[in-house]
């Protein structure tokens, strides 16, 4: 669909992903056979609970994309709780940057976002962690998530937020399925709020990639080799930044062939002359 | 609005860092290992980084002072740049950067002594030449001097140097340490122009011509000598009278005796750098225009290019002697950023 953003969660645990589901009325759908899958009903919004640990959230993060068919706007997002060892238990965190446990691994998700959430780093372990010494969140999933991602996604288009659940003076052991939703929804609003901006950055990203419509208008009338649609993809897009899209096509609707398509826009626009008053 | 500064670990006890970092203290800083782990990352999404940058400082460890490509120059017959800062505050379609580098975030080098050891070995290398160096290459030289400092250091010590010269090439209004000083005589501000309405279109950010003229005014009335770049010229409908008027208007308000220079390039990329521009902008109709593939590089087409130089030319002449104006002619290439592609015809200012 023509600006649509593409938006695909992946969350670790059923209880984390609940608020979300509900608030963006999302359905389980049925590409979900090795995990669970939900998405909303205009398919902007795709979500995947992808169990504890790196290597889950891996594969379900490629799962995802492939079972969804992301496009390459599509922008990513995990969110879940975390320890902490500054026990602001309840407190929704932007992640900016992740250290993967007994390595030299760090990542830097983008930082793009206008907000005034606190910030942390994210140190992600193989095994759950009580010692929280460590100045940064705890979780099991960040970096693989990030990893994955960053395969077939830039790091703009990509956010990390994790929820204070545990600290020096919150057990994590008095953890329900419960709290957990609770924590995420007591902060859902302020995460929708960036998640707008992310479908904004998916947006621009979608006009900045697909080819204006009319391309398509054209090729249907016209055959076009492989070469020459890239050479109209790049015409369209010069001429529909100097004139009206729908006015293209009466522009060019006597022409014989896509050859004589391509030759015609290239005469006007290396004949054009900008009239910077009206750009 | 800086609010994410990164900084090289190795440099956090740095009185630069110290006192850069005391200027963004709401802002949340992140220790990092070398900025290029950041800052040279493949998958970075330069478009939706521009519109929030974040700011990295770090050491520059070599490089500090480059030859400057050939066909770079403003008469002297040795020039070389430098960059104390990767990329800028504005945002002008044209600029080269944006191509060049996969961030757009800013980095700025604190190590600003080694740039200067480097600049006076070159300048006593050279006893007997006017060496030119070109400041801010890779960013504006005054953009963000109010964070930086670069110039107001920088600047004391071409003062022991009377024998070379050194630009500041800017579109910056934010002129406080060169207004609170005495002029240098061998320190050119050189300022980026173009028609008012191309320059509205295109120059995203930055100060509008009008403002540029006044500062230029006002710095050359406290002595400064000034840099006039028509660099690079725009094609479009009413070139000529567009272009009349601004030189008109230009050589109406700044007085001859402080003009030191004019100089005038085309609108040039190299071949990848337009298409890695293009894929970032593709509804800018600056790439509607009439470019065209020549050879390695992307342009006007040829008769276009002469056209507006021999015009733009034959302007500058009514007003200052031939000596002074100099045609930037994309030939050369930077050594450093052979890989990148960038040639002389570098379009920042
Ligand atoms: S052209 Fe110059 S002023 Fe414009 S963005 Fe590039 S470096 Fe900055």
């Amino acid at each position: 669909m023509i600006g649509a953003p593409a938006i695909r969660w992946v969350i670790a645990l059923k209880s984390e992903a609940k608020p979300i589901i509900e608030k963006l009325d999302m359905v389980p759908s049925k590409k979900g056979i090795d995990f669970p899958v939900y998405r909303d009903k205009k398919g902007y919004h795709w979500l995947i609970i992808s169990g504890i640990g790196r290597a889950r959230s891996a594969a379900a993060t490629n799962y995802l994309q492939q079972e969804s068919d992301a496009p390459p706007w599509s922008a990513w997002i995990n969110i879940g709780i975390a320890g902490y060892g500054y026990d602001s238990y309840g407190a929704l965190y932007l992640v900016d940057k992740i250290t993967l446990e007994k390595s030299n691994l760090v990542a830097y998700p983008g930082v793009a976002f206008s907000t005034n959430l606190p910030r942390a780093g994210l140190l992600t372990v193989n095994k759950p962690k009580m010692d929280y010494s460590e100045p940064n969140l705890i979780d099991m999933e960040g970096y693989a998530f990030y990893e994955a991602v960053n395969k077939f996604s830039c790091r703009e288009l990509l956010l990390l937020l994790k929820v204070v659940s545990d600290g020096p003076k919150s057990n994590v052991k008095e953890l329900t399925s419960g709290k957990i939703s609770k924590l995420i929804s007591g902060n859902i609003e302020n995460i929708l709020s960036l998640v707008v901006q992310l479908e904004d950055f998916s947006k621009l990203e979608f006009k900045r990639l697909v080819p204006p419509d009319i391309c398509r208008q054209i090729k249907e009338k016209w055959h076009f080799t492989v070469s020459q649609e890239h050479q109209l993809s790049i015409l369209v897009r010069r001429w529909t930044s100097l004139f009206k899209e729908n006015a293209l096509f009466s522009e060019i609707k006597n022409q014989k062939s896509s050859k004589s398509v391509i030759s015609y826009l290239s005469k006007v626009l290396d004949e054009y002359e900008v009239d910077w008053g009206q750009s | 609005m800086i609010d994410t500064i990164y900084f090289e670990e190795d440099i956090s006890e740095h009185p630069r860092t110290l006192s850069i970092l005391a200027k963004f203290k709401a802002a949340r800083t992140i220790p990092i290992k070398r900025f290029g782990e950041l800052f040279n990352q493949r998958k970075q999404n330069f478009r939706i980084q521009k519109s929030k940058p974040s700011l990295i400082l770090a050491q520059k460890h070599n490089g500090h002072v480059l030859q400057a490509p050939g066909g770079f120059g403003i008469g002297g017959t040795k020039n070389f740049y430098f960059s104390h800062m990767y990329n800028c505050v504005y945002d002008c379609r044209y600029c080269f950067l944006q191509g060049m580098f996969s961030s757009a975030n800013y980095v700025v080098f604190v190590n600003f002594e080694d740039f200067d050891k480097q600049i006076e070995r070159i300048i006593n290398q050279h006893p007997e030449e006017t060496v030119t160096f070109f400041s801010g290459y890779d960013c504006d030289s005054l953009a963000l001097e109010t964070i930086t400092g670069f110039a107001a250091h920088i600047l004391p010590i071409f003062k022991n140097y009377p024998g070379s010269l050194l630009e500041f090439r800017t579109k910056s209004i934010q002129v406080n340490p060169l207004t609170s000083m005495k002029a240098i005589s061998n320190c050119v501000i050189a300022y980026s122009l173009m028609p008012e309405v191309m320059s509205v279109a295109l120059d995203n950010k930055a100060p509008s011509i009008k403002r540029r003229i006044e500062t230029m005014s006002k710095l050359s009335k406290q002595g400064w000598k000034i840099g006039l770049r028509f660099d690079p010229l725009i094609h479009g409908e009413n070139w000529r009278t567009l272009y009349e008027e601004l030189i008109e208007d230009v050589f109406k308000i700044i007085p001859q005796k402080s003009i030191h220079s004019v100089s005038f390039g085309p609108l040039r990329f190299p071949k990848a750098m337009h298409r890695d521009i293009f894929k970032l902008y593709p509804e800018d109709p600056l790439f509607s225009g009439p470019l065209q593939q020549r050879g390695p590089i992307v342009a006007y087409r040829q008769e276009i290019e002469n056209e507006m130089a021999d015009f733009c030319r034959q302007m500058f002449a009514k007003f200052i002697p031939d000596s002074i104006i100099f045609q930037c002619t994309p030939e050369g290439q930077s050594p450093e950023l052979e890989n990148n592609e960038r040639q002389t015809y570098s379009n920042n200012g």
